[in-house]
């Protein structure tokens, strides 16, 4: 599987996490997302956004191989997050996970977090269902 | 007789730390404090909370971000800031908010204290508030470190000499059995919220609020803002409250902490971390 799979299309929104709107959502591309496959470098618990630092292998191939790309993914405030049911020990270094985003349109290695699932593929955090 | 002295005076000292560290049972303040409603908790926008388990990106706009009812002078001047036509923000004024995804502009970051009247229609479900209700005053404390005082001891607003303009403003209140009723000015003049097309205000502005539960788990606020200096009649709006059952202690939020979201040339970048 490669580390880094695009989606394209509206339908891909399906589960998108809520947008908090601390600033216009227009560096994103809602009708795009990708999905990742790395390694949890940091998460910042912080205001106004938490972020996932998540270090993803790049392409496979020899001229790839071994190296990685750090991807800064934005979360809600600590709040909101808290709210929707992460805790700010929920994600520790080292930890495999994958992470679906909407991409930033600038194609810099950067997004809005939609979803993520542990190594055992159980959605992080558990996750809080519209009411 | 001497011997007994001294041991009257203890009682008496006694009894003056008691009535000074508590009040008597049944005095005219507890009967005051019992004839108040329990607002105690924390309380949300109905839309903060729809947006916190929206699964499209519904963001709602609040309705104090609409066009008010200006008069003709600053509807010229609202017009001549736009000049492409409608500011890109618009609600229905004490309407439902526009359908659809909404968005704010490209280069809109809503990262400082709301201040008031905004305090009272935080769109995101972070900007939350809680209320005590005294006999003295009724306090509104927010996420975002604002204190709002409400006073009903019967003042009255301070002279003008003692009042200048505030973000917050000056709020005296008095009970109409379970509403309050709130009577603000001073409030700093300009717009409503760091949002193109958002409400904006002169210092003269004056608020008046009836708030009250319409159930033990809803709030609403009747906000009459009159302008003179800039409507052309008095604008209302009803703001809905939910209780907020998923936290159980206010925790403050501090936009400064850690930005990413620079804005470069002209956009909102995601920025390296720190």
């Amino acid at each position: 599987m490669n580390a880094v799979q695009q989606i394209v299309g509206a339908a891909a929104v399906l589960v998108a996490a809520p947008c908090m709107a601390h600033h216009s959502m227009a560096m994103f591309d809602p009708a795009k997302t990708l999905t990742l496959h790395g390694t949890i470098k940091e998460f910042q618990w912080t205001n106004p956004h938490c972020f996932i630092q998540l270090l993803v292998p790049k392409a496979v191939g020899p001229a790839g191989a071994g190296s990685v790309v750090e991807w800064s993914i934005e979360l809600n405030s600590p709040l909101a997050s808290y709210r929707l049911g992460f805790r700010p020990r929920m994600l520790k270094p080292g930890d495999q996970v994958t992470v679906v985003i909407s991409p930033v349109k600038d194609g810099s290695a950067g997004g809005q977090f939609i979803s993520a699932t542990d190594a055992t593929g159980r959605r992080l955090p558990a996750a809080k269902e519209p009411t | 007789m001497s011997r007994s002295v001294p041991w009257i005076c203890a009682v008496v000292a006694v009894a003056l730390m008691s009535s000074a560290d508590a009040e008597p049972a049944g005095s005219q303040r507890e009967r005051a404090l019992a004839k108040l409603p329990n607002w105690t908790g924390i309380w949300e926008t109905e839309a903060a909370a729809r947006l916190l388990t929206s699964h499209a990106h519904q963001f709602e706009p609040p309705k104090l971000w609409g066009k008010p009812p200006y008069n003709a002078e600053w509807s010229k001047k609202v017009a001549s800031a736009h000049p492409q036509g409608a500011p890109p923000v618009s609600a229905s004024p004490g309407g439902v908010p526009p359908a659809g995804v909404f968005d704010l502009p490209p280069t809109a970051k809503m990262c400082s204290a709301a201040g008031f009247p905004a305090i009272m229609e935080a769109p995101v479900p972070d900007y939350l508030f809680e209320i005590l209700v005294t006999p003295e005053e009724t306090l509104l404390l927010a996420t975002d470190g604002a204190a709002r005082h409400i006073y009903t001891d019967g003042r009255a607003h301070p002279q003008p000499d003692d009042l200048w303009p505030t973000i917050l403003g000056d709020s005296i209140g008095r009970w109409e059995g379970k509403t309050l009723v709130i009577d603000t000015i001073a409030r700093t003049a300009g717009q409503v919220a760091r949002v193109p097309g958002a409400a904006d205000l002169s210092a003269e502005a004056h608020f008046t609020e009836r708030l009250r539960l319409i159930d033990s788990d809803t709030m609403q606020d009747d906000l009459t803002i009159d302008d003179p200096a800039r409507f052309a009649h008095p604008w209302q709006i009803s703001i809905r409250y939910q209780r907020v059952k998923d936290i159980s202690r206010l925790i403050a939020i501090d936009c400064t902490e850690n930005d990413r979201n620079p804005v470069v040339n002209g956009r909102i970048v995601i920025s390296p971390p720190r």
